[in-house]
């Protein structure tokens, strides 16, 4: 008998879950019901009575003890199982390929097994949150001095950016050269005078996120009344992605490669390999944008030889096509030209070899020198039919069809549909499918009717009628963006 | 030895108060292991229980907690009544024999007040027994039968 790879994991992700299952549910055990009862039956098979406790006796009390110790010890080879795969490894708040949450009691997204697996065995940095700071200029609105203000004293807030929760970013002041004063505080201010400071969110990730001017108010009035002439831009990222993680992580064993073959390119158009450009100096990390300083919003390259030692490449992110900025951050990475690039003053990748020159730009505004091309949005309007048994809607709802982009529960339907293709589509590359030997290739329509059907559960009998036909072409340095399911219907039935 | 109460590892009352194991990790049967466990009921409301609901189970009163609470007329007999229905847990007391008297007078400056519990074991030996309690510790403070 052969297993699949990956009825290989689902077997091992089964053994995984030993040695504590609940036998009366089958779930992992954290509690020790399983482990206390295995010992009770091993000492029953011995010929004790190990089953006549009573309650809160110092034996009966041990067993339990000793049930709970071995289902916490039961985690340690569970994660270190877990550990040698990608399909099973996971950092706090992320979910596994089959479905497993990370076995952390606290799941704050920060760095776990997956992290220390990427960083130990693939030399991969996991792209973590970082946190916004931005620059003010504040000014005593009042009609007398300010009190001395001590660092981390002023709270402000981007008041016209709300967030899903409701709630505004908030920064707190750090120190800067303006707490000049005594005890490092901020010397007091006259009336309509002002002074430069620097903040941090008191969020981490994208939440506090802001732009240019975009932090206007002042929250505290205990030192007077402070004003906020102008912020700069405060920008943080959230996690990366697992699966993005994942990807560069399996590229990493080509990255060394001589003579340039392609992943060595797609690993460098993310990917630093020297702690001065990595985004927290450490190789492996996401390449940094060289004017920003910010990773890169780079998802990977399509690269196209020639057998006259020409290398084309296009770049492409999330949306199709990236920053010029982020563009030219992964040409200085890929060529190595110029030495330095802005604030990226580290080691460049240089997967590109001597002899072979790169394209198909030939004069990258950032960098001066050849390089790969930015990704060309090709945006593909989708419409379908498809049905859906009325108990599958959120909330209920009444027999019929409904059109794009719907009410009620058969909008969250086409909500789903319309995310699922909209992240789907980009991460099938430039020229996605099927590419000769030009790097042309196309998207088979079955498989936008996958895609589809699977974005919600019980959402069936999908045809897709635009795009029409059985393919749709992808160019060479073309990337899929989802245009909009206008013209879609789904029929919801009865069930 | 008498075994017909059970023998168990010894945790309860040491010597200079509070409740532990004995240096030497001694164990002990008959009256002293019920009364360990009167102690042990008088000190936890709950005890973790693997597969019980919630991964808890009701075991005894933790009696410390009163220390510093309210107290009128009716208190001091209401929970004395409490404590007896606590006791009867334990299938090695006689429920009928149970009678339990709480105290509201300090005790020597170290015990905020005392409960008295006498009973009989299910094979017949009598358990009188004085604890002082505090909002630390409930300790022994005197009794009648076989010591450890």
């Amino acid at each position: 008998m052969t297993l699949s790879a990956d009825a290989s994991l689902a077997y091992l992700q089964t053994l995984c879950a030993m040695p504590d299952v609940d036998p009366a549910t089958g779930a992992v055990d954290t509690n020790g019901t399983a482990s206390k009862a295995s010992i009770i039956a091993i000492a029953q098979g011995a010929g004790l009575s190990a089953g006549d406790f009573v309650e809160g006796d110092p034996a009966e009390r041990f067993l339990e003890y000793a049930g709970r110790a071995m289902a916490a010890w039961g985690t340690v080879p569970t994660q270190a199982m877990r550990a040698f795969f990608f399909a099973l490894c996971t950092d706090p708040g992320d979910v596994d390929d089959f479905g497993a949450p990370d076995l952390s009691a606290d799941q704050t997204p920060r760095p776990g097994v997956l992290s220390a697996f990427g960083a130990g065995w693939w030399g991969t940095e996991r792209g973590g949150q970082t946190i916004a700071t931005s620059t003010l200029v504040i000014q005593n609105a009042g009609d007398s001095a300010t009190l001395p203000i001590p660092v981390g004293a002023l709270i402000f807030e981007a008041s016209t950016i709300v967030r899903s929760d409701g709630g505004s970013p908030t920064y707190v002041s750090t120190y800067s050269a303006a707490f000049a004063g005594i005890g490092n505080t901020l010397p007091p201010l006259g009336p309509n005078a002002t002074a430069v400071i620097t903040v941090m969110a008191q969020q981490v990730g994208s939440y506090a996120s802001a732009g240019t001017n975009k932090i206007d108010h002042c929250v505290t009035t205990t030192y007077g009344t402070i004003a906020v002439l102008s912020s700069t831009a405060a920008i943080a990222q959230d996690r990366e992605q697992r699966g993005n993680f994942i990807r560069r992580c399996q590229l990493a064993a080509d990255s060394n490669a001589a003579g340039g073959p392609e992943n060595a390119y797609k690993r460098a158009c993310n990917t630093a390999i020297d702690g001065a450009v990595s985004s927290s100096g450490q190789p492996g990390g996401i390449l940094l944008n060289y004017l920003t300083g910010e990773p890169v919003s780079i998802l990977g390259c399509q690269v196209v030889r020639s057998a006259t030692r020409r290398v084309t490449g296009y770049v492409y992110g999330a949306s199709g096509p990236v920053s010029a900025e982020d563009l030219s951050s992964a040409n200085w990475n890929i060529t190595g030209v110029p030495a330095t690039l802005g604030l990226l003053t580290g080691k460049p990748a240089g997967v590109l070899p001597d002899g072979v020159t790169i394209g198909p730009i030939v004069t990258d505004p950032g960098t001066n020198s050849p390089g790969f091309a930015n990704a060309i949005a090709l945006t593909i309007n989708v419409a379908f039919t498809a049905k859906i048994a009325a108990s599958k809607v959120p909330g209920g709802m009444a027999l019929g069809t409904y059109s794009y982009p719907g009410t009620g529960g058969i909008a969250a339907v086409f909500t789903a549909a319309s995310d699922n293709l909209g992240v789907w589509l980009p991460s099938l590359g430039p020229g996605a499918n099927d590419q000769d030997a030009t790097g042309n290739g196309s998207i088979d329509t079955p498989d936008i009717q996958d895609e589809i059907a699977g974005s919600f559960p019980g959402l069936r009998n999908v045809v897709v009628t635009t795009p029409g036909g059985s393919s749709t072409a992808v160019a060479v340095g073309h990337v899929a963006v989802l245009g909009s399911l206008t013209g879609s219907t789904i029929a919801v039935v009865a069930g | 030895m008498d075994r017909s109460l059970g023998y168990d590892t010894y945790v309860g009352p040491v010597p200079g108060g509070g409740v532990d194991m004995l240096p030497g990790g001694d164990s002990c049967s008959g009256i002293t292991l019920v009364r360990n466990a009167l102690v042990a009921r008088s000190m936890a409301d709950t005890i973790i229980m693997a597969g019980a609901p919630g991964g808890v189970r009701d075991f005894g009163k933790d009696v410390r907690a009163w220390v510093g609470s309210p107290v009128d007329d009716g208190t001091p007999a209401a929970r004395a009544r409490e404590l007896a229905a606590v006791y009867a847990r334990d299938p090695r007391v006689d429920p009928g024999s149970i009678s339990v008297n709480v105290g509201t007078a300090q005790a020597g400056g170290q015990y905020e007040f005392l409960i008295a519990v006498t009973c009989r074991t299910v094979s017949g030996q009598a358990i009188a027994m004085v604890m002082g309690v505090n909002a630390i510790s409930v300790d022994i403070l005197a009794q009648q039968g076989a010591s450890p």
